[in-house]
């Protein structure tokens, strides 16, 4: 068991989440105090090993494959049969053709089984019809891996499943179905669809070994999941993970106060230091906060491929707004745009919505990259000082227009330093449109930034 | 004490503490292993509640060190009685004692500030340390409080070092409004602590106030896990809950109802758009149970 509990530590290190020796200690202590039933074993491992919100859902799902994966339907309670009749007419509902009933071609149709079958909650039958479907999508290509959906999608397609789901909704948009039957193959098509789901990681895991189960554990992996792939019930997790980052980064430096040269009045030091002297108070000595606060400058591109990253980011900035003396920020697609008033006296996640909604950004919904460093360098130069750090986000894909790197240029010299973050692959720079590689020479970095491992990594090396 | 998980369940209960089976075996393992508890979750769910009932449970003195912003270590271990000490010496100084004297005299515990850490290390009894809400203070703070906690010590320069006269059951919460180091999450076991679900909420409602009648209970708890699912800058936690059930009966009343709600909203909310978004859509919230 300890064996297990190891290699279980060595998988969620894999997975990118921190866990020291100690806390495999403690893991370990922890199952000898408490035992081994079940759900407080996985209580036991989930308090000693993970720390973060961010990374329950990892391990949930290496918890699940590694200790739990012996799927009984025995252990279902078999519901009552329906009997062939009465599924013989719900086919007819669902495929026939108004009252003429069923076309040869659907008798024995791939559909008319998945449909049976959760009609009918015959279990057996649904993993059955999983396990075919997950047998025709295999043997999987290694690039298909890292796309978990389109999977999942192609195993689907197999049992004709979306075929089925659009009779349903039709029919039953037509009142043919009644309500309670669509809402038992609803919850049927569920389960049905979390059987896929586990026959095909247990399958890709077979095939692939390790690195099979690497990729399945990195698709539930928030911090290594693309922005862009993210759910949008997971974004929530993410962002409320990059507020926390922000007020851990706010609060780094010196919020407390230091001695300093003028300020208010430190009485306690004061005193203390009068005791070397006998009670005379002969120095005074005051607490100021003195910071080093460089200005901050975004300009984000809000186009749709960098929309939800610049969202992240732009959250991030402004939750750790107190280390700059200004922040001022700008959207742009092809109409460059400032909205730092959006966020004056604003919670920043509201501010944020209603800047992408009102701002004016764009003329034609295409990325103009000169078009906006040209109007920027004309516009708003007077705001770039050598105090200025200037934040660029997006992924340089210009749609075949011209560059402008002598206004970047122009930029970048009066900056103190620019940086640029990319939301694309780093292979992908400068091929068709990208022009990553133009403007490139004049930032002091320019960083990937795809996901939120990378993210922490950027905030580490400019932000603080 | 605590034998076992489910003495722990027992003893919460007895307490008036209603705990989930997780929330027991991570508080068995803290205790067992020994390991401070990091105790996180939204505000108003039980967190500094749960220091309470186990300082009870315990027969142990709780001793709070609430954090806030820029809150250092003099405020948190211990400080010199500065004035103390400067009458100490003017009234010495017409004996003409020597500075060895003197300096014996002052740095004595007499004149020794103790603050809550300080405290429990020095306190012979079993202690229950409650750092509340350590996502307020400062970085700093945080690496103080590791070195503190992980040794159980602490030295004074004067003095020299205190260590623990035993090893005291330390909490801290936090509502997670910001990242700790990894270095103090790695010495404490963690526990998430959310919104409870209808079956527990409805429970500890009757548990904590039994005056109150099972249908409006039932009401009330159905009203406040609807109100959850909404987007409001806050969500009531279970203490608003509490409070509005005492307010019922307060009130008098005995069904729920739209006015009703609307006159006591302020209770479960603390922010006037909060208010004023609900407001509009109370009758809709009563339905829908489960």
């Amino acid at each position: 068991m300890e064996k297990k509990i190891l290699s279980f530590a060595r998988y969620l290190r894999k997975a990118g989440i921190p866990v020291a020796v100690p806390e495999i200690m403690d893991a370990l202590r922890g199952v000898q105090l408490v035992g081994f039933s079940k759900k407080r074993f996985k209580t036991v491992l989930k308090s000693t090993l993970i720390k973060e919100e961010i990374d329950v859902l990892v391990f949930d799902k290496l918890f699940e494959l590694y200790f739990e994966r012996q799927y009984s339907p025995d252990s279902e309670k078999q519901p009552d049969k329906i009997d062939s009749a009465k599924s013989e007419l719900f086919l007819n509902k669902v495929f026939g053709h108004e009252g003429k009933g069923l076309g040869a071609n659907v008798r024995g149709a791939i559909r008319s089984r998945l449909a049976l079958a959760v009609y009918s909650v015959n279990r057996e039958e649904m993993q059955k019809l999983a396990c075919e479907a997950v047998e025709k999508t295999t043997p999987f290509k290694q690039e298909d891996l890292h796309d978990f959906d389109e999977l999942l999608y192609q195993v689907k397609a197999a049992v004709e499943w979306f075929m089925f789901i659009f009779y349903l909704e039709v029919r039953k948009e037509k009142g043919a179905i009644e309500e309670e039957e669509y809402f038992i193959c609803k919850e049927n098509l569920v389960s049905l669809e979390k059987m896929m789901k586990e026959l095909l990681e247990k399958e890709i895991i077979s095939q692939m070994g390790e690195e099979g189960l690497r990729q399945i554990l990195d698709y539930q992996n928030l911090r290594r999941k693309e922005f862009s792939r993210i759910k949008e019930s997971d974004q929530e997790k993410i962002k409320r993970q990059i507020v926390k980052l922000g007020k851990k980064i706010a609060t780094r430096k010196g919020r407390r106060k230091r001695p300093g040269l003028k300020g208010q009045t430190d009485l306690r030091n004061t005193v203390r230091k009068c005791v070397k002297t006998g009670g005379v108070p002969i120095r005074l000595s005051s607490k100021d906060r003195i910071i080093d606060e460089p200005d901050l400058l975004v300009l984000c591109d809000v186009s749709g491929s960098v929309a939800r990253f610049s969202t992240f980011m732009l959250l991030l900035v402004y939750s750790l707004q107190d280390r700059y003396r200004h922040v001022r920020s700008f959207l742009f697609i092809d109409l460059l745009t400032e909205v730092t008033d959006y966020f004056k006296n604003c919670d920043p996640q509201r501010a944020i919505k209603e800047a992408m909604e009102k701002a004016p950004v764009s003329d034609t919904n295409n990325s103009d990259y000169g078009r906006v460093f040209f109007r920027f360098a004309a516009q708003y130069m007077h705001l770039v000082n050598p105090r200025t750090v200037v934040l660029v986000l997006g992924d340089a894909k210009n749609n075949w227009r011209s560059d402008e790197r002598l206004a970047f240029k122009e930029i970048a010299h009066n900056a103190r330093r620019v940086f640029w973050l990319n939301p694309q692959p780093r292979e992908t720079w400068n091929t068709r449109d990208s022009v990553m590689g133009a403007y490139a020479p004049y930032c002091d970095q320019v960083m990937e930034c795809r996901n939120f491992e990378q993210l922490l990594e950027v905030t580490k090396k400019i932000l603080i | 004490m605590f034998e076992s998980i489910d003495d722990v369940l027992i003893k919460l209960k007895e307490n008036k503490y209603l705990a989930d089976e997780s929330l027991a075996t991570v508080l068995f393992l803290a205790y067992q292993l020994p390991k401070p508890l990091l105790v996180e979750g939204p505000a108003g769910v039980g967190k500094t509640e749960l220091a309470k009932v186990v300082a009870d449970i315990l027969n142990a003195r709780l001793i709070r060190l609430q954090c806030y912003e820029g809150l250092d270590e003099s405020r948190a271990l211990y400080e010199w009685n500065y004035q103390q000490q400067l009458l100490k010496i003017q009234s010495d100084s017409g004996e003409k004692k020597s500075w060895q004297k003197t300096k014996g005299n002052i740095f004595t515990e007499e004149f020794l500030l103790k603050r809550p850490i300080l405290e429990t290390l020095m306190s012979r009894d079993p202690v229950v340390l409650l750092v509340d809400e350590l996502d307020k203070s400062d970085a700093e703070f945080e690496s103080f409080l590791l070195e503190a906690l992980s040794d159980f010590q602490v030295s004074i320069p004067e003095i020299g070092t205190v260590k623990a006269q035993r090893i005291p059951f330390v909490v801290l919460t936090s509502n997670g409004t910001r990242e700790f180091d990894d270095a103090l999450k790695r010495r404490c076991l963690h526990l998430y602590i959310d919104y409870p679900d209808f079956e527990r909420e409805l429970a500890i409602l009757n548990l904590k106030v039994p005056d109150l009648s099972g249908s409006l209970a039932n009401q009330l708890t159905v009203f406040v896990q609807n109100l959850r699912s909404f987007p409001l800058k806050k969500a009531p936690g279970i203490s608003e809950t509490l409070d509005w059930a005492r307010t019922m009966i307060i009130l008098g009343s005995s069904c729920l109802e739209t006015d009703l709600v609307e006159k006591t909203l302020p209770v479960l909310l603390k922010y006037q758009q909060d208010i004023n978004k609900v407001e509009k859509k109370i009758s809709s919230l009563f339905s829908g149970a489960e």
